[in-house]
């Protein structure tokens, strides 16, 4: 039996270890258009782009794919998905056949289509992370383009190197889609007393070599990095006719509309019980957990057995400066918004409700309280905020006193 | 400098030399070691990193924190007495040497 796994992102790469845990046998070919031995990501915005070493994480470790006989192909591009004759077409003309097909090409970032656009860096991989790395050396004045996670990562580690750092959102706020929005204003206050200055409400409009013009002012700057968002590798999957939605779309197996390939990982939009009855999500804990979901199917494929859902609690968390910011489950636009009292101070930890039930949580410099929040949110019956209120805050207690 | 060894799954042992200051979850990644996957770079988040401590000469070593134990309880189906967090063993100067055994992958 052949599997075939696109990208070794950290969806491709757990899940070609996974199904050789289970299996001694099948044949895994592994392709990465990228020339780097699988590596995580995290790190990119968080330290690597801030240190002068060549060293970064890796996924596995270099002789894991030798070791146990998983074929690594990189700098081999996937160019064509042949789903009625199940092969993959890679470099121009070389084909592979599968029985098995897995797709996890993850995204690639949004281009600033703005005049001097191809000024702004990137980062997504580790070689924008190095080409990054050097210039924010010798950069003074950086200009961030993009409030979302990464861009507070890469401005709060600017600002940490003294560097003068301006951070331009789009949006009324920074984090704003991501978090509740009085977390993200504690964010934000931290941020400005570090000594950044966030603009919001702010569009770059063009770019040159001595700053950004912007709707609200002129910014000068050496360097400037745009974080402005990520969008889904789709090409192969629209090439072969699968089912395509803000990515592509798989049942709760991870199964697209072709029973013998699947897709994991940023790329994948599944089933979820939130307002659209589906999720697309970009985290590590999803790109892993639905890696080791997806090995487990192929093998119950393969056996008659059954399949195993995918119903996760999601969570994520990002680093910015002294803060650590943990994200467990999904609000949604009706959500409300409880500050939960009674917290140490420097923490914060802000309880997204629906009609009355939990159904995310974030918390800032309070790991207890996210962990505590997810073994809320996988409680069989929902947690009410009027439980929590009992408890005064303490979330440990409500969750023994569940148990 | 400390011993660092790894029991993997199939009873086969790998010993490491490893500096002061790295953490267990972050040894057995740069060495190649299999079985920790450290899905959240040592975030005490995922309990990836799962080890079973068998002895630690030189030192005692901390007790577990309320946080590391939450994340086990939360992610690992038998807690153990002496199962750890492999991100939140720091080495240190006392510790000597240092046997775990390692799950292999985590939570599968
Ligand atoms: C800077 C940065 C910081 C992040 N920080 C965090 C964090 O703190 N916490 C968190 O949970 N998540 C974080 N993320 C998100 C996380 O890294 C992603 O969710 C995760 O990498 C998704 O894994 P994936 O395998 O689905 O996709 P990817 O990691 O994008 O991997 C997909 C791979 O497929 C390759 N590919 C695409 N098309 C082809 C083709 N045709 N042929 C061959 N290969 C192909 C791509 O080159 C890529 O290497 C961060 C991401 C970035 C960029
Ligand atoms: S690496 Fe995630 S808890 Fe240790």
């Amino acid at each position: 039996m052949s599997v075939v796994i696109i990208g070794a992102g950290h969806a491709g790469t757990t899940a070609a270890a996974a199904l050789r845990k289970f299996d001694k046998d099948i044949k895994i070919s592994l392709f990465s258009e990228e020339g780097s031995i699988p590596y995580q990501r995290p790190p990119l915005s968080k330290k690597t782009i801030f240190s002068d070493t060549q060293n970064y994480d890796l996924i596995l470790g270099k002789d894991f794919y030798n070791k146990n006989a998983i074929q690594l192909n990189l700098n081999s591009a996937v160019k064509e998905i042949n789903p009625v004759q199940s092969y993959v077409r890679f470099n121009s003309k070389e084909i592979i056949e599968y029985d098995q097909l897995i797709i996890a090409t993850g995204t690639k970032g949004y281009e600033l289509n703005i005049p001097g656009g191809e000024l702004a860096q990137t980062l997504y991989s580790i070689n924008d992370a190095q080409k990054i790395a050097k210039s924010i050396s010798k950069a003074k004045k950086i200009a961030v383009i993009g409030g979302g996670f990464i861009g507070c990562e890469i401005a709060s580690g600017a600002r940490k190197q003294n560097k003068e750092v301006t951070l331009l959102e789009a949006g009324a706020s920074i984090l704003g889609r991501s978090v509740a929005p009085i977390f993200a204003k504690s964010v934000s206050k931290y941020h400005h007393s570090q000594g950044i200055n966030i603009l919001t409400n702010c569009k770059a409009l063009s770019i040159n070599h001595n700053g950004i013009e912007t709707t609200s002012s002129i910014i000068s700057a050496d360097l400037v990095i745009a974080g402005i968002g990520v969008t889904p590798n789709i090409k192969l999957a629209v090439e072969a006719n699968l089912d395509i939605d803000n990515g592509v779309l798989v049942n709760e197996y991870l199964q697209t509309s072709n029973e013998n390939i699947f897709a994991i990982g940023d790329i994948a939009n599944f089933p979820f019980n939130s307002d659209s009855g589906r999720l697309r999500l970009e985290s590590i804990q999803n790109a892993s957990d639905q890696a080791k979901t997806v090995a487990k199917n192929i093998i119950a494929l393969r056996n008659n057995q059954q399949f195993q859902s995918y119903t996760p609690i999601p969570w994520f968390w990002s680093d910015q400066g002294d803060l650590k910011l943990q994200m467990a489950g999904v609000g949604n636009l009706n959500a409300k918004h409880h500050v939960l009292e009674n917290q140490t101070d420097g923490t914060l930890t802000v309880l997204h409700l629906v009609e009355g039930q939990l159904v995310a949580i974030d918390t800032l410099n309070h790991g207890l309280n996210h962990i505590c929040g997810r073994k809320l949110l996988s409680h069989k019956k929902p947690i009410l905020i009027d439980d929590i209120k009992r408890f005064k805050g303490d979330l440990k207690s409500l969750v023994k006193e569940l148990n | 400098m400390a011993l660092v060894k790894y029991i993997l799954e199939d009873n086969s042992e790998v010993t490491i030399e490893a500096h002061v200051g790295q953490n267990l979850m972050q040894i057995a990644i740069e060495n190649d070691v299999e079985g920790i996957e450290g899905a959240c770079g040592g975030s005490c988040m995922c309990a990836t990193c799962h080890v079973k401590v068998e002895s630690v000469n030189g030192v005692e070593l901390e007790e577990r924190s309320e946080l590391e134990l939450e994340v086990l309880e939360m992610e690992i189906d038998e807690v153990a007495t002496n199962s750890r967090l492999g991100c939140q063993i720091e080495i240190n100067k006392e510790i000597e040497s240092i046997t775990v055994r390692i799950e292999s992958i985590q939570s599968i």
